[in-house]
């Protein structure tokens, strides 16, 4: 057998616009980013299968996606409704019931973007989805901003107590969740990392998976293979436990 | 209860649409992971190249899906057709072979759709028609039902019997029959559609069947090639 690392990665949920199939796409990026840290990434595509998901897995990884529909926090923002509303439909459940099956089997989740959003949902927080219109703050569209991390965090120990990111998001977290504490902020006082208190869970607002590689946005700012290679080493004690495969 | 088969399943190589930025994607019609699910399988999709050793083993087989043209390089020939070359996608191909010959050489059960069939025919040194409209004069991309005969002793007659209705969608087709494989069905017009290996738990149909379930008086209910799969397992 061998010291492979098997990730399992969530998708987004969308529909084709011709052909009006419904779909699971995943950025090809965040397969890269394991990929290259030393996983073997695989897509969930069946999220009522998770207890045979989890066994086959040693980590999981909640990725970003399509904004959801403020119908389920408040009032209309967007204007692509039906794809929101789907989204919401079919992702929040997908998310929340892989994040917490692997939280079950004490099994690592990194979550990026979205996907720490979906994980403050399931520890019980509560997010607000309109950064430009509710607070003036510009965090969307792929800006550079800078974060203001804690010394004894991950991504504190990885990157320093200050480092540039990308940004590409209108949510944020409004009430934390049980269980999580905040490890870095942008200077405009945004929640951009948490962290479980307990178990080997952590999630940033920015996207790791698009700063590395031969175009990483900001260009200046540290390669994040680094993060994910924190992560997949995270994974392996457990690694004994997954039942067959490599 | 026995652990469940877990089939991996190779996704669509494109791009995002416009609301994302046209990055690269891998894309999965849900249809295809919905038909294993009702089963009794797992579902779960390979994310990239060269993994192919690893993917073979966490998985119980193999669903090569349909969507993109398959290289003609693959059966050492030129495009026949230039305009066609972008209908082709690289890095699909060099992962889907990849992993055709991972699941085969452990011996692990292999179904093919659509281009999945196709590739099998080529990964076994078949070679491919590039356009029939334009070779023939066939229309079978506009989703129509056709009637297909089914061969004896094969396994799709063992499920459905002499005939099948179905719904065809492809503009290629297999030309020369790749080693080990023979043919199970074929159009009215004498076009392949579907095969099966010799000696190996190795088949492919060119019809989408993971669009044909639930029972419609219009075409064979196609749930049951997919039970089959499983049980190959």
């Amino acid at each position: 057998m061998s010291e492979k690392v098997v990730i399992m990665m969530s998708a987004s949920h969308d529909i084709d616009p011709v052909r009006h199939q419904q779909q699971y796409v995943l950025n090809k990026n965040y397969a890269l980013a394991v990929t290259a840290a030393g996983g073997i990434p695989v897509l969930a595509v069946d999220g009522d299968s998770r207890d045979e998901l989890v066994r086959m897995s040693d980590g999981l990884v909640l990725t970003g996606g399509w904004p959801l529909h403020p119908d389920n926090l408040s009032s209309g923002y967007y204007t692509e409704k039906d794809q929101q509303t789907y989204t919401n439909e079919v992702r929040v459940p997908y998310d929340i019931g892989l994040y917490n099956a692997f939280r079950e089997a004490g099994k690592p989740v990194m979550g990026i973007c979205q996907g720490l959003l979906m994980m403050n949902i399931a520890q019980g927080g509560t997010n607000r989805y309109d950064l430009p219109g509710e607070l003036g703050l510009e965090h969307g569209e792929g800006i550079t901003h800078g974060v203001i991390a804690e010394e004894d965090s991950i991504v504190g120990s990885l990157f320093g107590q200050t480092f540039p990111v990308n940004s590409h998001h209108t949510h944020y977290i409004a009430e934390l969740g049980a269980d999580l504490r905040i490890t870095a902020r942008s200077p405009d006082g945004i929640i951009e990392a948490i962290e479980h208190t307990q178990l080997p869970i952590f999630a940033i607002q920015w996207h790791p998976e698009r700063m590395r590689g031969e175009m990483p946005n900001p260009p200046k700012g540290p390669d994040m293979t680094k993060l994910f290679r924190y992560f997949i080493d995270s994974c392996r004690p457990v690694n004994k436990e997954r039942e067959g495969g490599a | 209860m026995a652990k469940q088969p877990r089939i991996l399943v190779t996704s669509e190589h494109s791009v995002s649409a416009y609301h994302m930025n046209y990055v690269p994607v891998y894309l999965l019609d849900k249809a295809y992971a919905h038909a294993v699910s009702a089963a009794g399988a797992v579902p779960v999709a390979p994310l990239g190249p060269g993994m192919e050793q690893e993917y073979s083993e966490i998985a119980d087989g193999l669903l090569l899906t349909g969507g993109q043209h398959i290289h003609p390089g693959r059966y050492h020939t030129p495009f026949d057709y230039p305009d066609t070359a972008g209908k082709t996608n690289y890095y699909r191909d060099a992962m889907e072979f990849d992993l055709f010959h991972a699941f085969r050489d452990k011996g692990k059960p292999i179904m093919g759709i659509g281009r999945g069939m196709q590739l099998i025919n080529v990964a076994l040194g078949g070679s491919l028609f590039q356009q029939l409209d334009q070779l023939y004069g066939l229309n079978y991309a506009n989703g129509k039902m056709h009637s297909v005969s089914v061969e004896p002793d094969s396994v799709l007659q063992r499920l459905f019997g002499d005939e099948l209705k179905v719904c065809l969608e492809h503009n290629q087709a297999v030309s020369v029959l790749g080693k080990g494989l023979r043919t199970t069905s074929h159009t009215r017009e004498g076009i392949i559609e579907s095969l099966e290996h010799s000696d190996k738990p190795i088949f492919g149909v060119q019809f989408q069947v993971e669009r044909m379930n639930g029972g419609s008086a219009e075409f064979t209910d196609m749930d049951r090639m997919f039970q089959y799969f499983v049980q190959l397992m």
